[in-house]
């Protein structure tokens, strides 16, 4: 099969056609997926509901690339409006708008995974070669110290006066970066080694067709065995133009784990234990700001180069589960977080210049859920009490690392505000104040809702990513994951991607 | 593993929207059956314009904007000069549909209900400006977390319109994309990463 990039936009009619293997969603899992598959000689179809953006459509406008790359023009948030969930959408998914911090699952995750989840085969030396794979694909280096713009140079001061653990990430950028500051809204300097610039055309070249435009609505399937899926093609706003039908015997879900839930959902696949969409963790977030006498200009340069990890412990029963970063926005992203409208809401971003930006990001507990009413996908999640005071920590550290840096003043926004000018100040950050709707919480990493496991009473796929009951339907994404993580998980999930398209490949050997 | 049941009070968005919009019905009930539209008058110009907002929820969202947006001193634009409603309308047009129902309904509930609930038992869009401020900030502080997070809606939906503009760029400091300008020092700062 020769393959190809096809815009959805452009093609009038219904689309029919076979194909070996078909991915739903082209972010990292379903990129990684399409490139594995189509080099192992099988003919692969990707469909991709958002459309495709390069380096050339990014204006470093807010107002323009938060509609087009984001989900629900990126206003998602869960059920009660309490957490905005920040997700991708178009050709390379989250990928393309992500800031490009590159971890490894950490050791202590995978133990877990493999003594409380029966996944007997993965531990950090069997994940070992993909890790290495997918770091040399996409160019995984750790970011020279150069790079820490003013932002990271406050969480590091901070965090180093406080001798607080910390240290430098890794990204996957090449020389084509500039340092600009506007990763979340597209790299217009092709910069970034993503899945849109550097799997998507290997896969095209290894004969994969790529369509952007065109949304998988259910997967078909008869007598236990997938037989393909059924979906529309959409004008540039999402909007239905025509239908698209793909028979195929092999179906890899790759929508992220909230689309990837919404499509199993709307299948009506056997859930006897009504597994699917469930165990959603997000990694929330609390927004910490904190102001200074000197500029700062966060906007500037490469936005995360520096972690804190004093209060990082991802082994079992830790009560230290907070990663602390640099979250700086731009002017919307900012003011929207900004606490209380009118004259006050003007007053605090004229401190634009002068103000740094952490998020206290947690490994949660919390078992989210995402289910279909109607038509429509919705999301449950309320923080624990456990996790609101891990988010209480984060803030309050977070605070911390500011006045040891030399902010004036550092602010939670909440309902009131929390201000804080010194330490004895911080005292007011407690788990109550993270009831929800009460601190803004942000999230950026869905994860879990088809969660692997050996036991089908409490899991959606097994090790290998194959559906418990659905013979052909695999899931190549975050969905994957039993837990959170605790970190950021693209390479987690290119990893586990490449893992299952070889079960894949092998399967579907076996079953020719 | 999940902690205990959280006892916070949440209500789901679509029952809050069903109690809203039933509030609204009695309302209408209770008055003249021309309610909905009387008072809500545009230009022509401007209603021949609008894609997703009828002129009445065009006129609440312009109120909302001309609060949420007032600015602290005059070297920031007012938001009627930066279209910010009709901008407002253009993203719930391209909003999904059932996201722009709810938006929608939403308007209405503000107008129509949550005055009342402030203690200032008038339409939002007839209140002056010190009125609707307390209607805002009662919703912004309300118990009811749902409220809260729809004043974050409306809210982020107003900033959205306000500083994608230029001109408010300049009295926060913000300098805009870097694209189409020469690219300075600070920038030209290249990955040195060994490979
Ligand atoms: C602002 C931001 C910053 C981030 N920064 C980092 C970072 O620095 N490091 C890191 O590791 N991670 C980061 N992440 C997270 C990371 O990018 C994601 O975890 C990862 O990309 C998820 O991969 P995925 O394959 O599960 O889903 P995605 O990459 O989100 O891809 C899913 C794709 O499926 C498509 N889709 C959904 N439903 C359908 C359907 N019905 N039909 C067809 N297509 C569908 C979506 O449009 C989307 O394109 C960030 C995320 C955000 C939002
Ligand atoms: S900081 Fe680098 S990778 Fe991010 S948008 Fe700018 S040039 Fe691109």
């Amino acid at each position: 099969m020769s393959g190809g990039f096809r815009r959805g936009r452009e093609i009038q009619q219904d689309v029919a056609a076979t194909a070996d293997v078909v991915i739903c969603g082209s972010g990292a899992g379903g990129s990684m997926a399409a490139r594995e598959l189509a080099r192992s000689g099988l003919s692969v179809m990707v469909l991709e509901e958002g459309g495709d953006h390069t380096a050339r459509d990014f204006t470093q406008r807010e107002d323009e690339m938060i509609p087009a790359l984001f989900q629900e023009m990126g206003g998602r948030r869960t059920e009660d409006l309490s957490v905005m969930i920040l997700s991708g959408k178009g050709l390379g998914g989250s990928t393309v708008h992500n800031t490009n911090l590159c971890k490894r699952t950490a050791p202590e995750i995978l133990t877990q995974w493999r003594e409380d989840h029966g996944l007997r085969g993965i531990s950090e030396q069997s994940m070992s070669p993909f890790f290495q794979r997918v770091e040399q694909d996409l160019g995984v280096v750790p970011i020279d110290p150069i790079r820490l713009n003013g932002n990271n140079q406050i969480l590091k001061a901070g965090a180093e006066h406080l001798r607080y653990r910390g240290g430098m990430l890794s990204h996957n950028r090449d020389e084509r970066c500039i340092g600009s500051g506007f990763c979340e809204l597209g790299c217009a300097y092709d910069g970034k080694l993503n899945a849109r610039r550097v799997l998507l055309p290997q896969a095209v070249e290894a004969g994969a067709i790529v369509y952007s435009d065109a949304r998988v609505v259910r997967v078909l399937h008869d007598d236990g065995e997938a037989r393909g899926v059924e979906g529309v093609l959409t004008d540039a706003n999402g909007r239905s133009r025509a239908g698209i039908r793909i028979h195929t015997r092999t179906v890899c879900l790759a929508g992220s784990a909230i689309g990837s839930a919404s499509i199993a959902l709307r299948s009506g696949i056997h859930d006897p234990h009504s597994q699917i969409g469930k165990s959603l963790r997000i990694h929330p977030g609390a927004i910490i700001s904190g102001v200074f006498d000197r500029v700062v200009e966060s906007f500037r340069g490469i936005p995360q180069s520096y972690e804190c990890t004093e209060f990082l412990d991802l082994s079992k029963g830790s009560n230290k589960r907070v990663w602390i970063i640099p979250s700086f926005a731009h002017p919307i992203g900012s003011s929207a977080l900004t606490p209380g409208f009118g004259p006050a809401l003007m007053r605090q971003m004229r401190n634009y210049p002068r103000t740094a930006v952490l998020a206290g990001m947690i490994h949660d507990e919390t078992e989210g859920r995402v289910y279909l009413d109607g038509e429509r996908t919705r999301i449950d999640y309320v923080p624990n009490a456990q996790d609101r005071e891990q988010l209480a920590l984060g803030a309050r550290e977070s605070a911390r690392i500011f006045l040891a840096a030399g902010a004036r003043e550092v602010m939670i926004p909440a309902v009131p505000p929390m201000y804080v000018r010194r330490e004895s100040d911080l005292s007011q950050i407690t788990a109550a104040r993270f009831a929800p709707n009460d601190a803004k919480l942000t999230a950026v990493h869905p994860m879990g809702t088809l969660r692997m496991g050996a036991d089908p009473h409490s899991s959606v796929v097994d090790e290998r990513g194959r559906h418990h009951h659905l013979s052909g339907l695999y899931v190549v994404d975050g969905s994957l994951f039993p837990t959170s993580i605790g970190g950021p998980p693209q390479m987690s999930i290119y990893a586990f991607a490449m893992k299952v398209s070889g079960h894949v490949v092998q399967d579907m050997r076996a079953r020719s | 593993m999940s902690g205990p049941p959280n006892t916070t009070k949440t209500v789901s968005r679509r029952r809050f929207l069903k109690v809203g919009v039933a509030g609204s019905a009695a309302l209408a009930l209770g008055g003249a059956l021309a309610w909905q539209t009387r008072g809500y008058e545009v230009p022509a110009a401007v209603s021949s314009r609008l894609r997703a907002l009828s002129p009445k929820e065009y006129l609440i969202a312009k109120a909302v904007a001309a609060r949420v947006l007032r600015r602290d001193a005059d070297d920031l634009p007012m938001p009627e000069e930066l279209h910010v409603a009709e901008y407002i309308d253009g993203m719930v047009a391209r909003l999904d549909e059932a996201n722009r129902t709810d938006l929608k309904r939403l308007l209405h509930v503000l107008e129509h209900v949550l005055p009342w609930s402030a203690a200032k038992p008038s339409r939002f869009t007839r209140l002056d400006g010190a009125g609707k401020d307390a209607v805002l900030a009662s919703m912004m502080s309300s118990s009811v977390g749902l409220l809260r997070g729809a004043f974050e809606a409306l809210k982020s939906l107003c900033v959205m319109a306000y500083f994608r503009d230029a001109r408010t760029w300049g009295a926060i400091g913000y300098d805009g994309p870097l694209l189409n300008r020469p690219v300075e020092g600070w920038a030209r700062l290249r990955v040195r990463e060994r490979r």
